[in-house]
């Protein structure tokens, strides 16, 4: 049936029962629709399997495996002042991992393979949105081609990183950190562990752009600026 | 003669006690670390404990103690110098769903039918926890979109955009439409 695509984010919400949300077009809409009363139907078996699903939605990931544990480092410190030590040390490393700086995880991203390997910009944006479930703001960068992507997720913040490739040959990736509290607007240059990056605060999003060319990097960030919102 | 449950014996503190597990559970959707979890499911339950004459009878226990525990992390996410995830009324206008979102298709469908539990909680843990943390607190705590807005101090639009699009992410990933 033609016409679903303006209902279709409501139907979530009918599937819950919470149509007191749901505008009267749409309840209108899905009366008549086979097709979005099919999604409605798949929505509810979708909540009753997570239901019963229940614990085994918080299984430890193998990732999760490789940190250490508080409590498995608490008996070590009693067990001596010596042992104590290494263990403190080890507290804070477990921090650093566990709470990640959004600008360290962005610099470590940038350098990690991409996931999606495209010079196509609307299928690297379409795989963004379906990996983050976030659609990237539309930067127009002249002459700079787009290479790929990829998706880390860190304890703070979703991060989307997105690689181009200048007309000198430069790469510059672009990471865009979900969704961080403004802090205030404009570009800051920092240098974190050798690193030169700039950050970009706009009303688009915060990005981190870091690159093999500080013009190409302040191109970027200039293009990230001067964005539609 | 059965045994009558906390709720029956109307004694605050034990039902509090008794929904420490959906308590971690939902610190773990935040953390998604387990000690984390623990830490942040303690710390609710002590200060819920001395902080039992603010809760009002009739209201959802659940929910209150889920936004204790939803302020605890969030100021310890403050205290690490970690800004929390923000969100705005307008996000709804910033992130639509998709204009070339199609339909559900046959095979979706299908996927869902089929999938296994231990297949849906592990693709449900593959999740962005923005969209992750709302649909745990309305799908499987059964909690009103308003209860869960109210819980992450987001608007109610926000958290129906944020379960749909939760979803559909769960759906097109059991059906391996996303790599």
């Amino acid at each position: 049936m033609s016409g679903c695509s303006t209902h279709r984010e409501f139907l979530a919400a009918i599937a819950d029962g919470e149509t007191a949300l749901v505008p009267a077009a749409t309840l209108d809409h899905v009366k008549h629709c086979d097709e979005c009363n099919r999604e409605i139907r798949a929505h509810q078996l979708l909540t009753s399997k997570l239901r019963q699903a229940g614990v085994q939605l918080e299984q430890a990931t193998p990732e999760r495996r490789l940190i250490p544990s508080i409590s498995g480092r608490l008996r070590v410190l009693a067990a001596g002042a010596a042992v104590a030590i290494m263990v403190a040390g080890a507290g804070v490393g477990w921090l650093v991992l566990s709470r990640p700086d959004p600008v360290r995880a962005a610099i470590n991203a940038s350098s990690q393979p991409l996931q999606i390997e495209s010079t196509d910009a609307s299928q690297v944006g379409q795989w963004c949105l379906q990996a983050s479930g976030r659609t990237l703001p539309a930067i127009q960068l002249d002459g700079m081609q787009v290479v790929g992507a990829r998706m880390d997720r860190t304890a703070s913040t979703d991060i989307v990183t997105v690689v181009y490739t200048a007309p000198s040959g430069a790469r510059v990736a672009v990471s865009w950190l979900e969704r961080q509290t403004p802090q205030g607007s404009g570009v800051e240059e920092r240098d974190v562990d050798g690193h030169q990056l700039l950050i970009v605060h706009s009303e688009v999003g915060t990005a981190v752009i870091i690159g093999s060319s500080v013009d190409a990097m302040w191109e970027t960030a200039a293009a990230i600026e001067s964005a539609p919102t | 003669m059965s045994e009558r449950t906390p709720e029956e014996e109307g004694d605050l503190a034990a039902q509090i006690v008794s929904l420490r597990p959906r308590l971690l559970r939902f610190a773990w959707s935040l953390t998604r670390d387990r000690e984390e979890a623990e830490d942040l499911a303690q710390e609710a339950i002590a200060r819920a404990l001395a902080s039992q004459w603010r809760f009002q009878p009739g209201t959802n226990l659940k929910a209150w103690l889920f936004r204790i525990l939803r302020n605890v992390h969030l100021n310890l996410l403050r205290a690490a110098g970690t800004h929390p995830v923000v969100v705005s009324i307008e996000e709804l206008v910033l992130e639509p769903a998709s204009p070339h979102e199609q339909n559900l298709n046959p095979v979706e469908a299908r996927a869902i039918e089929r999938a296994e539990l231990r297949r849906i909680a592990d693709v449900y843990r593959t999740l962005p926890a923005s969209f992750a943390v709302p649909l745990y607190l309305t799908a499987v705590e059964e909690l009103s979109y308003a209860e869960a807005a109210s819980i992450l101090d987001i608007p109610v639009g926000t958290v129906m955009s944020r379960v749909y699009r939760a979803r559909r992410l769960l759906i097109s990933r059991l059906a391996g439409t996303i790599s």
